[in-house]
């Protein structure tokens, strides 16, 4: 990874514990302070265009200066990815008849995997995308957010296994070559560099995900002990992924140095910068 | 022919016997890896666990014969032992 690399902040929590409200407020912190933010809601049931009371879209839109706000779609990178795959599947499988490609195609639609892979797709976009030095995801449902974040982890582990049954393959192949033909060299396998060229790819998405030089985990939750037991869960699951140390922030609490408290309308730019202004210190020392 | 010339000869065939032996079990062995190579990536397919979908579409263009091989193997499932008698010499 280059050093131009954003740094990530994934903002996690149980339903209305205040993951958009808390990754907004963050996105204005950084951005009051000079840096260039990218914020994005991958969470379908979108409110941070009513939280900055702009109307959003599915690509980063310009909200301060350094400051853009996208609501990302993960229909739509769902959609755009199933017609990519499909239009792939059908050049390379033309002798097939429609009806088995279309049965193929059926299963597909509603596999696991597509909607967080999909997420995936719009992530590797902003993460690319060169225009922020942070990057702050309001994460959907925790379900979803955890399957996203052991893709990467999933992935390689199955390509490992693939890569392994490769290499035995290959031996087989050799032989039988030698044995046949009486030549040693092999032919180009595609198998192999298709493998090995995903592995790159879920080794970087990987290496991203747990640098924690880079990436922060920030569990958030309530003074209630519903949301506390989903942010140990989810703690648990990024630890066994291998994701550093997330950071539990506790939200709408009574005044408290080392929380945010609870305060009404945090929405519109002036309140917002109001309630960061009143709360520095918790700003200072919990978003980094 | 020779007595040497035959013995020479029945070697000769004897050593090509057995490697077309070796290539054939060889080759059925590798055919083996290929469908389970199939049913780690495409197993879902059959409601197997499989590797995660993105992961299986990516190789699914390049893997051509492990795709054969599967569908090949769905299409004789009524009749799983053919292959393995037809490899026998059973039919
Ligand atoms: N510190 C706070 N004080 C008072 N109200 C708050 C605070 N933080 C969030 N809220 C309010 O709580 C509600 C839920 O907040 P928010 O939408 O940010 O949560 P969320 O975790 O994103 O929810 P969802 O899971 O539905 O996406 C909103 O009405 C928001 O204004
Ligand atoms: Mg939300």
């Amino acid at each position: 990874m280059s050093a131009a690399r954003p740094q990530v902040r994934f903002f996690m929590g149980k339903g209305g514990v205040g993951k958009s409200t808390l990754s907004a407020l963050s996105a204005l912190y950084h951005a009051d302070r000079g840096r260039r933010v990218v914020l994005a809601s991958f969470d379908p049931a979108h409110n941070l265009g009513d939280i900055f009371q702009r109307k959003l879209a599915d690509r980063p839109v310009s909200v301060l200066e350094n400051l853009s706000v996208a609501e990302i779609d993960p229909e739509k990178w769902s959609r755009e990815y199933l017609k990519e795959a499909e239009q792939q599947f059908r050049a390379a499988y033309a002798y097939l008849t429609t009806f088995s490609l279309e049965k193929h195609f059926k299963v597909i639609r509603h596999a696991p995997g597509v909607e967080s892979y999909a997420l995936m797709r719009a992530f590797d976009h902003l993460y690319r995308d060169g225009k922020a030095d942070i990057l702050l995801l309001d994460m959907p449902p925790t379900a979803l957010s955890l399957s996203f974040l052991a893709l990467p982890k999933l992935s390689l582990l199955w390509l490992g296994q693939l890569h392994a049954l490769r290499v035995e393959i290959q031996k087989k192949q050799k032989m039988i070559n030698r044995l046949r033909l009486g030549r040693r060299e092999m032919e180009r396998d595609r198998v192999m560099e298709n493998i090995n060229r995903q592995t790159e790819r879920w080794r970087e998405r990987s290496a991203v995900f747990s640098n924690n030089a880079q990436t922060r985990y920030l569990l958030i939750e309530n003074p209630d002990a519903l949301s506390a037991l989903e942010n140990t869960r989810i703690e648990e699951r990024l630890k066994e992924l291998g994701y550093g140390k997330p950071e539990r922030v506790v939200n709408k609490a009574a005044d408290d140095q080392s929380a945010f408290p609870l305060a009404p309308g945090l929405y519109g730019l002036e309140k917002m910068r109001a309630y960061i202004a009143r709360h520095k210190s918790v700003f200072d020392a919990l978003i980094r | 022919m020779s007595l040497f010339a035959g013995i020479k000869k029945f070697f000769k065939g004897l050593d090509q016997q057995h490697r077309r032996k070796a290539v054939e079990d060889l080759e059925w062995e590798m055919h083996e890896l290929q469908h389970i190579f199939g049913l780690l990536t495409l197993g879902y397919m059959v409601g197997l666990p499989s590797a995660p979908l993105p992961v299986a579409w990516e190789l699914l263009p390049d893997m051509p014969q492990e795709f054969a091989i599967m569908l090949a193997r769905l299409n004789t499932a009524q009749n799983p032992l053919s292959e393995q008698f037809s490899r026998l010499d059973v039919s």
